[in-house]
């Protein structure tokens, strides 16, 4: 198992808690290292998502039980690598401006296929909930009528996603795959995943219509995730524009890595992927909803932070990649902050891996944990929450050892952000 | 997802060099306890007797024949709704405990939670569903303001009989919504009846701070920019904070009077009363007053898009201003949020 050697890669070196000071390394050789990092993420990611996109063809050539669990199984394999590269998300804007492209959430699924009656997603707010594209060879989008004959990569992206200025039309990307791979999970926060039948995929025996459409959308869906990751290695590749801008100018770069970090720890997982879904009790916000993988995004999300702070990612095929650090240069001007932060983000490591021993020994998957009434599984990700929270706040105190006057971590309405003051 | 698009908090963090340079004019314990006398402390007190008025007229519109109390209930949801934006940008203190803030009022709720796990309740909750206990370990979206807004004005009305014989009714629904609204209001009351221990000071400021910067940017964003929508897009009136009844442009009304409150109490404690910051309060408040109560009829006019993002960017100047300025006078280590407080 790669993943446990990741672990343990990450624990021995968090365990390493020496508080002395050492000597500073290079800024410029730490932004390198973060570049070469990403890199070889993304390279993994791809990799990965090729595996996932073979399998998916021999699901279409050859729809049965066992080549759709093949196709899953690569799915879930290929969320691995991805997930350790949100920290690169929100410091760097050509990340960022790519990233819905390829792990929009949440997402009215009704768009793409059909779902369940009252299980379509924000009405409210998105009048194309239930388009249904893979049902519907024209559509009427807001007033003009859209040639939808051909399911090509172009309509999924150019059309579809982000149909209306609406984030929850999501059209491609990891979640629009994993919908079509599992379907909805009806089983709300009881036990169960999505179970689509492979005869969705059999266009001799096909169930629930369109097959040879949702077989087109399928294909065209993962070429298009394949094409993205091939566009975001190129960026971190020698020359590429995302390690240009880091490379280039240090001090951007080093704001950049602490902002990531802390922006992933703070708003984005703590907040919005994990303490919203917990206050609604909802499986609807759970991040891999219809893969019950969710447990594995967010340790998979915490395992890249810990990567990214030290310096150093284990490849999908187990070669260690390793370098100077954010770490290194917080320990030279901050050592006992140095081995603050790295025994809170091995105390979220530990507690994330209690949330994902639930769910690996099929005790309790994550959807069940933030059921209403669920105390014991409230509680395991309430301390998620936590543990994550605690580390945003270290990784703040950071800026002033690395001499960053100004910065602003991610928010989210779902944290008060409390201070210490009624303690 | 581009960051504009995302409807988020966006918590900026300590401007280490300008908290630096300043004296301290004032005792920050006393600073803090000025605010918790004549601002926290009547806020909630405030909130707490609206919400009691707001339980008793729902009783009363129970307890009548259907339509009798219909304004008397939308008056008293009002009067308590203007005391809740009165408190709502405190997010310290008690308020912070067992996600109170939350359960006052979930918002915002892009997603529709409010309508579906209402929806949920109403045709399969029973009676042990609403109570305490239950009601508070519950959503957050059926709890607080939002979950009384929907009941009173989705176009159904309280009146309307139960999904079944066993099911729960709006009306019960709404007594219990409010019940647990005012316990919250209540403890909240009782938490900040007690002074601040000594040392707190320091922390109780710095938290009052980041509270108003937080404040300032989620009417900026929230409030007003993701529903003018990106431009070259149509706007989402939906994401309107009470698009239900009518009273976006209304609950910034009251945020402003209330943030103007709290930042003229903590500036007089160090002596800053600022006049351009002044100026822009008045400017921003009688922008806001013109418009009139309803941001669903301002942004649809045409036009409108424009008039709510002249009005974020107002307000987003206001907020730096306002803040930037008190952080520089507290000398409180503290720019923008609750975050870096300890």
């Amino acid at each position: 198992m790669p993943r446990l050697a990741d672990r343990i890669v990450a624990l021995v070196v968090l365990g390493l808690g020496a508080v002395t000071a050492v000597a500073a390394p290079d800024p410029a050789s730490v932004t390198r290292q973060y570049a070469t990092l990403a890199q070889a993420m993304y390279e993994d990611a791809l990799v990965t998502a090729r595996t996932l996109r073979a399998a998916v063809g021999a699901l279409a050539d050859d729809p049965s039980a066992a080549t759709l669990r093949a196709a899953r199984a690569a799915w879930i394999a290929a969320r691995a690598p991805y997930q350790q590269t949100e920290g690169f998300r929100f410091g760097n804007p050509v990340v960022d401006a790519w990233e819905g492209r390829v792990n929009a959430w949440p997402l009215d699924e009704g768009l793409i296929d059909y779902v369940a009656p009252g299980r379509a997603g924000s009405a409210d707010a998105n009048p194309y909930h239930v388009a249904n594209v893979i049902a519907h060879p024209t559509l009427r989008l807001g007033g003009r009528t859209v040639d939808a004959a051909t399911i090509s990569p172009a309509l999924l992206r150019d059309t579809l996603h982000e149909l209306d200025g609406v984030e929850a039309n999501v059209a491609t990307g990891y979640h629009a795959i994993e919908f079509l791979l599992w379907g909805q999970d009806l089983h709300g926060t009881g036990p169960g995943a999505g179970e689509r039948p492979y005869t969705d995929f059999d266009t001799s025996a096909c169930t629930n219509g369109n097959c040879a459409r949702r077989v087109a959308y399928l294909i065209a869906a993962s070429d298009l995730l394949v094409g993205d990751l091939e566009e975001m290695v190129a960026a971190w590749a020698p020359g590429g524009e995302a390690r240009r801008v880091v490379v280039d100018d240090a001090y951007a770069g080093v704001t950049a890595i602490l902002r990531g970090l802390g922006s992933l720890s703070y708003g984005e997982l703590a907040g919005e992927r994990i303490k919203l879904g917990l206050m609604l009790h909802d499986p609807e916000e759970e991040h891999d909803c219809f893969s019950d993988n969710t447990h594995n995004a967010h340790y998979h999300d915490q395992l890249g932070i810990v990567g990214l702070y030290l310096g150093r990612y284990v490849r999908v095929d187990g070669s260690l990649v390793e370098g100077p650090g954010l770490s290194d240069l917080v320990a030279a001007r901050d050592p006992t902050l140095d081995a603050e932060i790295r025994r809170a983000m091995s105390a979220t490591l530990d507690r994330m891996q209690v949330m994902k021993g639930l769910a690996d020994r099929r005790e309790m998957s994550y959807d069940q944990m933030i059921g209403e009434g669920n105390e014991v599984g409230n509680t395991v990700v309430r301390e998620v929450v936590d543990a994550l929270v605690a580390q945003a706040r270290l990784l703040e105190r950071a800026m002033a050892p690395l001499g960053i006057s100004s910065l602003a971590f991610e928010g989210s309405d779902s944290l008060d952000s409390p201070s210490a003051v009624f303690k | 997802m581009s960051i504009e698009g995302r409807i988020v908090r966006v918590v900026a963090v300590a401007l280490t060099a300008a908290a630096a340079t300043v004296a301290h004019s004032a005792e920050p314990a006393a600073v803090a306890e000025r605010v918790r006398v004549e601002h926290v402390l009547p806020g909630y007190r405030g909130l707490a007797t609206a919400v009691d008025g707001l339980q008793g007229a729902i009783t009363g519109a129970c307890t009548t024949p259907p339509g009798v109390d219909a304004h008397a209930v939308r008056d008293a949801f009002d009067t308590a709704m203007d005391a809740w934006q009165s408190v709502q940008h405190l997010r310290h203190g008690p308020v912070a405990d067992a996600d109170r803030h939350a359960r006052l009022q979930f918002w915002p709720d892009p997603r529709g939670r409010t309508g579906q796990h209402l929806s949920r309740l109403l045709r399969e909750g029973r009676a042990a569903d609403l109570e305490p206990a239950a009601l508070r370990g519950a959503s957050v979206a059926v709890q607080g303001f939002g979950a009384v807004e929907w009941l009173l004005e989705d176009g159904v009305g309280l009146a309307t009989p139960p999904f079944s014989a066993s099911a729960v009714s709006r009306c019960d629904v709404a007594a219990a919504v409010v019940r647990e609204l005012a316990t919250i209001a209540h403890a909240l009351v009782e938490g900040w009846e007690r002074p601040a221990e000594p040392g707190e000071g320091e922390a109780r400021v710095a938290a009052l701070v980041g509270d108003l910067a937080t404040a300032f940017q989620l009417i900026e964003v929230s409030k007003l920019d993701a529903v003018a929508g990106a431009v070259g897009s149509r706007p989402r009136p939906r994401l309107a904070e009470s698009w239900r009844s009518g009273r976006g442009l209304r609950n910034v009304a009251v945020n402003l009077r209330a943030l103007r409150a709290l930042h003229d109490l903590l500036a007089a404690s160090v002596g800053r009363a600022d006049p351009v910051v002044e100026a822009q309060f008045d400017r921003a408040q009688r922008e806001v007053r013109s418009r009139g109560d309803s941001l669903v009829e301002l942004v649809g006019a045409p036009g409108g898009q424009n008039r709510v993002r002249a009005l974020a960017s107002t307000i987003a100047d206001l907020g730096q201003l306002a803040v930037t300025g008190l952080a520089r006078g507290l000398g409180t280590g503290v720019g923008f949020n609750a975050l870096d407080g300890d």
